[in-house]
């Protein structure tokens, strides 16, 4: 008997120990376009001909200083990072507000109208570009700030993810906030705001990931050079620098890329919460 | 509108009532308030929208020509007829037929293999997850490189092993094959985070019980956990055939569609009319086909999957 289940454990860790190899393979085949790109990005002039493989021969900035020049980086850096904080900012107010109004007060049509806001879900934005685009320009606003951030402002992904949260706090606390005399919002923003920051977080994150990387919008939206998103400066340098000029190119992805890696690296916990706790998206 | 005819009544009942209800008024109205932002921005940008598109794509709208008339079902026969259009449905299919099996299949080994008491959890979640947050844009620039015939690293791998090269992105053969990979890799992270939530929530108890009865590995997945998970593959294969029928930022960066539009894909089609030769009405027209086509699907998948996944967990 003894002998037996020790076989069995036997097994059961040559087995662990083969699938621990099946997936660091995996993990390498998914890492090895960053490995790589990462090592190109140094190589300088024939190098990425002639040393395929190898590390470069000397670990040069030049790639960086040319990519840093062609995509205007610190202007469409700075952009990206306006356009996503504000409209995760947004987000989050827009969010809170009517997550709160869903979760916690009753009024006429709350079902119907909490399924008109999480039916918005279901509406794939390529189809609406063209009409979306006329209804922007009609305010003037395209080629502005305004087309990156207002229209992202509101999702029912963060409304419906952040109500999920405040329906797990207890309602005794909001009616012990109202014996000591708090109104609603008081009680919104000293009692549930400070317990839903994971929540928060989590949308936080979310919202400026995907706006951080989103390309279609902007590309369509805005023209003007002052006004380009990173993605834009990166595919417009990307065109500019077809003739197989790839050094360069490839430290501007990872420019492109460093940002979202470095947050996630942080924030993972965050970011994948939004991901299963939602279940919607 | 219930909230003051309710409150009217409670005036003519009682002084006690009367205030109750008043709250409920108050209750009633701070909640709208609080709705107001989210369901302005709603409204106008993707309702609005949403409707509209279906007005333009009965107009001969051209962007830079402020009027436009009244067409009727123009643009529909004039799509129907349209071989490009039919050429971008097909390529469209051939994507998301090759990327969505693949990434599910990809996404559940990888969940099912992370589930099973391995070290390092950690480390492989955060691999197979982080091109899902790197941008498409970023990572076509790489593979673009990695294709590339003459330097790129897929061919040297390729001769390592005795092959012959491969053009990828500039044969029309192999250019789609070549996106479907890169979205692939990028997309199959995202799904194995939810299956591997699903399968957490699978109870231990079952594959305790089933070891006893001395199942095998395959049978335990058979009757365990393919049939426990099904809910969950219901939403990805939802989610992911909305978004795989929206393939875009890659072939714009990669292909632009080519060579000889093997890549052309739907949404990329409708950009070019829209915003490159401006035809505002045409592209809607395309819009409204796609919109109605996805809405179809999804209630197709609702009605001949979504009813067979209700298990009681």
């Amino acid at each position: 008997m003894s002998m037996a289940s020790a076989a069995i454990g036997r097994r059961e860790k040559r087995n662990v120990f083969l699938l621990t190899l099946v997936l660091a393979l995996a993990a390498f085949i998914w890492l090895f376009p960053f490995i790589f790109s990462f090592i190109a990005s140094f190589k300088t002039g024939n190098e990425l001909f002639t040393n395929i493989w190898g590390l470069p021969e000397r670990w040069d900035l030049s790639n960086y200083q040319s990519a840093f020049r062609g995509l205007n980086f610190e202007r469409s850096f700075l952009n990206s990072l306006f356009v996503s904080t504000s409209v995760a900012v947004l987000q989050c107010v827009t969010g809170t507000l009517a997550a709160f109004a869903f979760a916690r007060m009753r009024f006429p049509g709350k079902e119907i109208i909490f399924m008109l806001f999480l039916a918005t879900l279901m509406i794939p934005g390529t189809v609406t570009l063209t009409a979306n685009f006329l209804i922007l320009a009609r305010l003037d606003w395209i080629d502005t700030y305004w087309a990156l951030i207002i229209p992202h402002g509101a999702s029912g992904f963060s409304i419906f993810l952040l109500r999920q949260f405040f329906m797990t706090i207890p309602v005794e606390l909001e009616e012990a906030a109202r014996l000591d005399g708090a109104g609603r919002l008081r009680f919104l923003w000293s009692v549930l705001l400070p317990l839903a920051r994971p929540a928060l977080t989590t949308v936080f994150i979310f919202q400026f990931i995907s706006n951080y990387n989103d390309f279609l919008w902007p590309l369509i939206m805005t023209s003007s050079e002052s006004l380009r998103v990173i993605q834009i400066s990166l595919s417009i340098f990307t065109d500019l620098e077809a003739t197989a000029n790839y050094g360069p190119l490839m430290a501007a992805a990872i420019l492109t890329m460093i940002p979202t890696v470095i947050i996630f690296a942080f924030m993972q916990r965050a970011f994948i919460r939004g991901i299963t706790r939602s279940g919607i998206k | 509108m219930a909230a003051p005819s309710r409150e009217r009544q409670g005036v003519i009942k009682s002084p006690r009532r009367r205030s109750f209800s008043r709250s409920k008024l108050v209750e009633a109205l701070s909640a709208y308030l609080f709705l107001l932002p989210a369901a302005v921005i709603l409204f106008a940008f993707q309702y609005l929208p949403a409707i509209d598109v279906f007005r333009l794509s009965l107009t001969d709208r051209l962007l830079l020509r402020p009027f436009s008339n009244f067409i009727g079902f123009d643009n529909y026969v004039r799509l129907w007829n349209d071989d490009r259009f039919w050429n971008s449905v097909w390529n469209t299919f051939y994507f998301v037929a090759g990327s969505v099996p693949l990434q599910i299949a990809l996404a559940l080994l990888l969940a099912m293999a992370l589930a099973s008491k391995i070290r390092a959890l950690g480390f492989f979640r955060t691999t197979f997850f982080l091109p899902v947050v790197t941008s498409m844009v970023a990572v076509s620039v790489v593979w673009d490189w990695l294709y590339h015939p003459r330097i790129g690293l897929f061919n040297e791998i390729i001769k390592l092993f005795g092959g012959d090269p491969v053009a990828w992105l500039s044969s029309s053969q192999w250019a789609m094959p070549a996106i479907i990979l890169l979205v692939v890799w990028k997309g199959t992270g995202y799904y194995m985070v939810i299956y591997l939530a699903g399968l957490m929530d699978i109870p231990h108890q079952y594959y305790e019980a089933a070891k006893i009865d001395g199942a095998s590995g395959w049978a335990m997945f058979r009757r365990i956990t393919w049939p426990l998970l099904a809910p969950t593959t219901y939403l990805i294969l939802i989610l992911q055939v909305i978004n795989s029928f929206q393939v875009f930022s890659s072939v714009y960066v990669m292909t632009g569609g080519g060579p000889l539009r093997s890549t052309e894909v739907v949404v990329y089609y409708l950009y070019q009319r829209a915003f490159e030769s401006l035809e505002f009405g045409y592209a809607s027209a395309i819009s409204v086909v796609m919109f109605l086509f996805l809405i179809l699907l999804t209630v197709v998948q609702r009605v001949f999957i979504g009813s067979r996944v209700n298990y009681d967990r």
